[in-house]
């Protein structure tokens, strides 16, 4: 019997060529651990090739499981644990530098006997380097013992590694059978009896080959949990905000959004329109909004600029509108598979003009969710556009979060199709709020031009420079009206303090376990995350006043002040930093990345050390 | 009986009930012909008001729904035909029309065009074809004769003409095609009017005078009655006396032949008017998606738990 | 040989079969010689038994065909075709069950029960063309109510948005999903309040809406099927109140969903709203299946109050004897009491009528549907017996098969064509034997009443066998065979051949009736149907050319004439230009506004004052218009 390690965390890769189901195993054992109550966040590792040569270091294809004692925000920092199907792919990821030193490395051992000559040799070199440099390697029969039972190695030792990782962690095999039958249960009993086979087969192996064991301790889950990633959440939000029709255009890393959509949205009456283009994409929306329930539009960051027109028309012509940006690597093509924020100031002052629109961002998988449902409230209450922003990271990220429960609330009412009252007109802005009642094909009395020229209450196009100020005045002012009803956001620490670090969007995981550490270490850090983005809710500037530093951690550009050209007077500051700038007149530091992975915790942390060395000097207000 | 019922209140409609403004096109415009003829569509439709819309882009045609006293949409350049194929999907009661020029349609949104008329949503498009650009003042546009002196080609446009005939017959799915002038009201109205009762994607290009940038390019054609070849069919457009006298030129065009449409689309002068090609069996994108099912709430709600129900991890009771 | 006529005719008129060479028929076991080929059903392919399958009649041997259609292998096409013949032979002897239990062998038929032609088939068949059709009317209704439920109850939903009660703090924080606390909804409530002040339904049409879809939410779902005519216009009696409600919410609930409801208009309507206004859709439909014995006077009284209710109603009544003796004379009275039930729906004139043997119901599916979803009421006359019997009924015109469908076109009405050679009196058959010196003789032999009665021992002493080729015109006779296929002459009874003549008589005034069809026919062409060409535009004589006048079919509406002069050119109902005052501008306007004409159908005419200025110029440049 040997003894179990109890652990607080481990991070766990599973690489494998594309194709050899190493995704499938990680979500299986992320499942497993969420069931047994451990907090768990996965991400999946893409190759940019849809099939990348056999064997190569490009051609990494897997998962990464973070599975917590408590609950987990984010992907962590570095790998504990690595189960590889090949020493190549396996090279790719250490490369990357994504492995802790040390770090336990389970790896296929068939090739070491391998025909061809290169094939060894190159395998036994590797396990030599790997060796050197610290790694703990175990060389594993995967193959073999697949074999053993009769089964196709290529197709099943997924699932014999998912028994190793059940044996290693001590999770509930029985729960891990269950995964099983859930996730090939479309398929027929074959399938499913000899994965568990498999799965059996890798428990027992591992108990019996293996030295070491581990326990992350769980408590008991008491309600249940959805575990899907960002992208399936922002679908299952449309279809719960009651929206109807949802126009798109392929584009990475949106697209996963709409092909789960598209699959299920019939289910309930609704559509997925594949315009011809993102500009059509958005125009028939705003067509569909224009003549009934609010309508969306999901895309990333070239298909965003490309709407940007459309956009324009929707804020100028009061239509409701929401428009979902799944940010990635920029500008142009950018790294359309990786992870970035760096549309936050297209989403607010893209399109020519004064174009005010509300931009929220969602910083977990649930918010993906529910952000869907409260944009298209905010839309059709202010008759604006509402621009929602995720990322690739929470894209292709799992965390579980609490089966929402539903409420007929969320759904858009029908059109309203009730005649006009005497005398109303179509843009009777009310003076305070710039709010007005818009009017829906169908009503009665209420016919009009809606038009994208600059037009008066009645809808008339005019030239006339007051009523061009009328209209700039109040479609501006929605956004006042709005702020007004929005709360401070909440300061995860103290109120007060050295340092306060603010943020937006997937990073929060991340900053906020930063700052739990700090804290822990006896800093005075407190960070604030911003869901609203435009309008920024109330409180921000007291909340900064209150600690003696300010700074954003953003993962889009900033320069970096060690430069030799740069200075205060050229410095480009990231995004966020330079709205509280402009707005608050207070000199918000900010630190970024912009590698296309998530920013990890340990990273955020050494920053607000460094921070906390010079927090001597007050704020400058 | 419930027709009956509605007949009874059956509302007769005048001219000014679709009217709204004074038209700010130049005097002498063909626009407002399209316009008249449009309005004595609806009234004699019966149409109301309020379940008609009007879609546009921008251009000197674009300004139509500004003066019908229906609903209208007046969005951005190019983009009329996806902002009415976005009304069309959400509003199977309405009547979507679309008023879109040469700038319009076949340049900046010739893209949105060409799916248009594979989506074959039920959609009334008037292509107002005055092959120049107005609005921006004098421009070569893509159906401008080869050699149009403008602004941009002042020695004379460089290309061969765009013939969004022959474009739009070439389009799998394209379902009505019909040419009118409008300088013949009486044939422009039968032509709208047929366009109105198809059940799909009825593209009608209208050649369109333009007396403030191009005031002799139709002249010829205005002048003699023998530079217009209409086609008439029994399916297809029927000439009174008095037309028929007019234009002595014309002949039997079955609308039913892909081919012989592509064909008569080809010819230029005489120019073809009617009814070029029609084909009610192609089905409309909106009728292949929308669904049949009531949307209740309980329908979402049905439809969320089950989803959720795939991605639910429920508490294990095991310890 | 003369006694020997005497002695026929005697038994032919009084029935006393004395003198020698008149022997009865009883226990010869004779049968009608055209019926000899019949004797063994069970060997024969026929419509029956048939198999009521989950979602259609059809007979077994349709089946087997079917499934026998791509099926090569001789051996298993010879055992499918046995199994059958066994089936057919079991279910003729009275035996039923369902068809999957005896049918286990390959090819697999659809499964369902087995049932032949007996007094049960009618009622049953009738009833299952019934559910079919009932049951996709239903569907079609209850899609629409719940389509209209839905439409409905979204236009309060969306009225309820703009009300005060659905922006409450609370509202909103739930329609905002606003778990994480960012939003003051109290706040947002103020706002919205203050900014869009609550805009309701008129509440006239917002209780119109509720009431309606109460209606809709609680309609009644009936059974529709009686056993009698008492109990049928009972209940149609007691629905009527709440179906009329129905249709009343659903018509309300459809021109509210449209958006069409004028209260000045429709208000008084559904005040009035009765009886008249309910769509079929909705009309209390019900299926009434009676056993003819039990027609009497009340029954029959109700049987005609249904007919003529002009209700959906649908009535099956089943003759089990159509061979039966007058109430009150003692005299046969053959298919009186039919003809009298056919009779009266017939003289109703909108009462789908359709009449037919057992043995054809099947042959006439697609006819009993078109009954079901006929408007109005609709009467199945059916006479219900074995197979040969009822097959034998039809052939000899004892019980003929017509059809009445009021909603097709007169010429289309009546239908005869289910019957054996309609266009003749009787079915003619060759009936081929072999004479007494071994000639194979054959010859046109007719199928008529008297041989379908021949086949009811019960009017054996109306027949006498006679001697081989003692036959002769003046007494009817008829060729039978024996149990050993001997072929034997009988002589009829006047009481059968005077039914004969009767049935003959009515069968002819059933021809008429057909025969009618020719000369409405020609009604109806004489009516033009050509539709009427485009309408010309009236001829106008070309006016004196001193006269200015518009070619205004032609105008183009293009401004130009009017901003010339607005009160001389002025647009018309199609917005086409016209001279409505031609002394409100001068002549110079009348030849401008010819030049400026973009399609020159402006003609100045002669000036109307000779003193205007310039005349000389305007003359010459109005020339090209004149």
């Amino acid at each position: 019997m040997k003894k179990i390690e109890t652990l607080r965390e481990h991070i766990v890769e599973v690489i494998s060529d594309s194709g050899e189901g190493a995704q499938r195993c990680g979500q299986s054992l992320g499942s497993i651990a969420a069931r047994m109550g451990n907090g768990i966040w996965t991400v999946e590792i893409i190759p940019a090739e849809i099939r990348p040569p056999a064997r190569s270091v490009a051609g990494a294809s897997g998962i990464r499981i973070r599975i917590g004692a408590g609950p987990v925000t984010n992907g962590g920092d570095l790998t504990d644990l690595v189960v590889a199907f090949n020493e190549q792919v396996l090279l790719g990821r250490v490369r990357a530098g994504e492995l802790k030193r040390g770090c336990t490395i389970l790896l296929e051992s068939m090739w070491r006997e391998h025909k061809d000559p290169i094939v060894k040799s190159n395998f036994l070199e590797t396990l030599k380097g790997l060796g050197a440099a610290g790694y703990r390697v175990r060389e594993i029969p995967m193959d073999a013992e697949c074999r053993k039972l009769g089964l196709a190695p290529e197709r099943g030792k997924n699932m014999f590694a998912l028994g190793m990782l059940c044996s290693i962690y001590s999770l509930d095999l029985q729960l891990g059978r269950e995964q099983i039958a859930l996730a090939f249960g479309k398929k027929d009993r074959k399938v499913v009896e000899s994965n568990v086979k498999l799965l059996d087969a890798g428990h027992a192996w591992a108990e019996a080959n293996l030295d070491f064991k581990y326990r992350i301790p769980a408590q008991a889950p008491t309600e249940p949990k959805i575990v899907v990633n960002g992208n399936t959440a922002l679908a299952l939000g449309v279809l719960a905000s009651g929206m109807e029709i949802c126009a798109m255009y392929p584009i990475t890393p949106a697209t996963s959004a709409s092909h789960y959509l598209a699959d299920v949205f019939e289910k309930v009456g609704g559509v997925v329109h594949q315009a011809e283009d993102e500009i059509a994409a958005c125009t028939f929306a705003i067509g569909a909004s224009y003549a009934g329930k609010c309508a969306v539009t999901i895309t990333s960051g070239p298909g965003y600029s490309l709407k940007q027109e459309a956009i324009g028309l929707a804020v100028m012509a009061e239509i409701p509108l929401v428009v979902v940006n799944v940010q990635r690597g920029g500008p142009s093509t950018g790294q359309p598979t990786k992870a970035e924020q760096g549309d936050l100031l297209a989403a607010m002052f893209g399109s020519h003009g004064d174009a005010p629109k509300v931009v929220m961002a969602a910083s977990t998988i649930e918010d993906c969710f529910y952000s869907v449902i409260t944009a298209r409230k905010i839309a059709e209450t202010f008759n604006m556009v509402v621009v929602v922003l995720t990322d690739a990271n929470l894209a292709t990220s799992q965390q579980p979060f609490p089966r929402p429960q539903f409420d007929p609330a969320w759904i858009a009412p029908p059109a309203d199709q009730s005649a006009v009252p005497e005398g109303v007109q179509p843009d009777d802005w009310e003076a305070a709020t710039g709010l007005a009642r818009r009017f829906i094909p169908g009503q009665p009395r209420g016919m009009h031009a809606l038009t994208g020229l600059a037009h008066d209450r009645a809808s008339h196009v005019a030239y006339d420079p007051q009523i061009n100020e009328e209209g700039m005045h109040f479609r501006s002012l929605k956004l006042a009206a709005l702020q007004k009803t929005l709360k401070a956001a909440p300061i995860h620490g103290d109120a007060e303090g050295d340092v306060l670090v603010i943020g937006w969007g997937s990073t929060k995981g991340a900053i906020e376990e930063a700052v739990d550490g700090l804290r822990a270490e006896g800093a005075r850090v407190s960070s604030m995350h911003l869901r609203f983005l435009q309008p920024l809710p109330p409180g921000i500037g007291e909340a900064m006043k209150r600690f003696k530093k300010v700074i954003t951690i953003e993962a889009n550009w900033c320069d970096r002040p060690g430069d030799e050209l740069i200075d205060e007077n050229n410095r480009r500051y990231s995004a966020l930093a330079l709205l509280l700038r402009a707005r608050y007149l207070l000199d918000v530091d900010c630190w970024s990345e912009v590698k296309g992975q998530p920013i990890k915790p340990s990273s955020i942390q050494q920053v607000v050390r460094d921070k906390l060395a010079h927090a001597s000097e007050a704020v400058t207000s | 009986m419930n027709e009956c019922l509605l007949r009874l209140h059956d509302e007769r409609f005048e001219l000014e009930d679709y009217q709204s403004g004074v038209p700010r096109w130049c005097s002498g415009c063909g626009d407002n012909a399209i316009l008249a003829a449009v309005q004595k569509l609806c009234r004699d439709e019966s149409l109301h008001p309020e379940k008609t819309v009007f879609v546009s882009g921008i251009g000197c045609s674009s300004r139509f729904p500004h003066y019908m006293k229906t609903y209208g949409f007046h969005g951005i350049h190019g983009r009329a035909l996806p902002i009415a194929e976005g009304v069309r999907m959400a509003r199977p009661d309405l009547h979507v029309f679309v008023n879109t020029g040469d700038g319009d349609c076949c340049s900046i949104g010739a893209a949105h065009w060409v799916h248009a008329v594979r989506y074959n949503m039920d959609l009334t498009v008037l292509l107002h074809d005055n092959e120049i650009y107005g609005l921006t003042k004098k421009q070569a546009s893509p159906t401008s004769p080869r050699g149009t002196r403008s602004n941009t080609t002042p020695r004379g446009a460089h290309l061969e003409a765009l013939n969004p005939l022959t474009v739009t017959l070439g389009i799998q799915n394209v379902s009505f095609v019909a040419q009118a002038v409008d300088w013949i009201p009486e044939v422009l109205y039968q032509i709208v009017k047929a366009a109105f009762h198809h059940k799909g994607f009825s593209f009608v290009r209208i050649l369109q005078r333009c007396p403030e940038w191009l005031p002799e390019l139709f002249e010829p054609y205005v002048k003699d009655p023998r530079k217009t070849l209409l086609l008439k069919h029994k399916d297809g457009l029927q000439l009174s006396e008095a037309i028929a006298r007019t234009y002595s030129n014309n002949r039997e065009h079955d609308p039913a032949s892909l081919a012989a449409a592509r064909e008569m689309a080809t010819q230029v002068d005489p120019i073809p008017v009617g009814i070029l090609y029609r084909n009610e069996a192609v089905p409309c994108y909106e009728d292949l998606r929308r669904t049949t099912k009531v949307r209740t709430a309980d329908l979402i709600r049905s439809g969320l738990e089950a989803e959720f129900d795939k991605f639910t991890v429920w508490p294990c009771t095991r310890n | 040989m003369h006694s020997e006529l005497n002695a026929q005719l005697a038994f032919h008129l009084t029935g006393v079969r004395g003198a020698a060479g008149l022997e009865p028929v009883e226990g010869l076991a004779l049968q009608p010689a055209l019926l000899a080929p019949y004797r063994d059903l069970g060997a024969l392919r026929y419509d029956f038994p048939l198999v009521f399958t989950k979602d259609a009649v059809r007979p077994l041997s349709e089946l087997v065909d079917e499934a026998l259609k791509d099926v090569a292998d001789e051996r298993v096409r010879a055992r499918a075709l046995r199994r059958e013949r066994e089936i057919r032979a079991r279910v003729s002897g009275g035996l039923g069950g369902r068809l999957g239990s005896l049918w286990d062998i390959e090819p697999k038929l659809a499964d369902g029960d087995l049932a032949d032609c007996d007094a049960a088939l009618p009622g049953r068949f009738v009833l299952n063309a019934w559910n079919r059709v009932q049951a996709a009317r239903a569907g079609a209704f209850h899609a629409e109510a719940d389509g209209l439920i839905a439409r409905l109850a979204g236009i309060l939903a969306a009225d309820h948005v703009h009300s005060d009660a659905g922006r409450t703090a609370e509202a909103l924080a739930r329609s905002l999903a606003a778990r994480d606390d960012s939003f003051d909804t109290a706040a947002l409530s103020r706002l919205l309040a203050r900014a869009l002040p609550e805009r309701r339904l008129p509440a006239a049409r917002r209780n119109r809406i509720r009431s309606a879809l109460a209606v809709l939410k609680a309609r009644p779902s009936y059974h529709f099927v009686f056993e009698n005519c008492a109990a049928a216009l009972r209940a149609l009696q007691e629905r009527r109140p709440a179906l009329i409600d129905l249709a009343k919410a659903m018509a309300v609930a459809r021109l509210e969903a449209g958006g069409e409801y004028v209260e000045a208009v429709h208000d008084a309507v559904f005040r009035e709203f009765g009886e008249s206004a309910v769509d079929p859709a909705l009309a209390p439909a019900c299926l009434v299946r009676l056993d003819a014995r039990g027609l009497l006077a009340p029954e029959n009284a109700g049987l005609g109050d249904l007919l003529a209710s002009r209700l959906p109603v649908k009535i099956l009544v089943q003759h089990e004897d159509i061979l039966d003796w007058s109430a009150v004379a003692n005299t046969p009275a053959f298919g009186a009491r039919a003809r009298a039930v056919a009779g009266m729906a017939l003289g109703l004139n909108e009462v789908f009528v359709l009449q037919s043997s057992a043995s054809d119901l099947y042959r006439l599916s697609s006819r009993i549907t078109q009954a079901f979803e006929y408007a109005g009421a609709a009467l199945f006359n059916v006479f219900c017996a074995p197979y040969l019997v009822a097959a034998a009924a039809m052939e000899s015109r004892a019980f003929p098969a017509f059809s009445y469908d009021p909603s097709a076109p007169h010429a289309a009405r009546f239908s005869l064509e289910n019957n054996p050679q309609p266009e003749r009196d009787w079915p003619l058959h060759p009936l081929s034997y072999e004479d007494a010196e071994h000639q194979r003789v054959s010859e046109e032999t007719p199928f008529t009443l008297m041989d379908f009665v021949a086949c009811d021992r019960r009017y054996a002493e109306y027949f006498a066998r006679i001697a081989p080729g003692r036959a002769n015109g003046e007494v009817p006779s008829l060729p039978m065979v024996d149990a050993g296929n001997r072929l034997h002459r009988v002589i009829v009874g006047d009481p059968v051949a005077r039914e004969a003549r009767r049935c003959l008589d009515a069968w002819h005034s059933l021809q008429a009736r057909v025969q009618r069809k020719t000369f409405v026919e020609e009604r109806t062409v004489a009516a033009p149907v050509a539709a009427p060409p485009p309408v010309a535009e009236p001829e106008k004589p070309a006016p004196a050319s001193d006269a200015a006048y518009i070619e205004t079919p032609r105008c183009t509406t293009c401004e130009e004439c009017v901003k010339i002069n607005g009160r001389v050119f002025v647009y018309d109902a199609n917005k086409q230009a016209h001279i409505a005052d031609i002394k409100a501008g001068s002549y110079r306007d009348l030849v401008e506004a010819a030049e400026a004409c973009q399609v020159s159908i402006i003609h100045p005419g002669r000036p109307l004052d000779p003193g205007e200025p310039g005349l000389e110029e305007l003359l010459q440049r109005a020339a090209p218009f004149l």
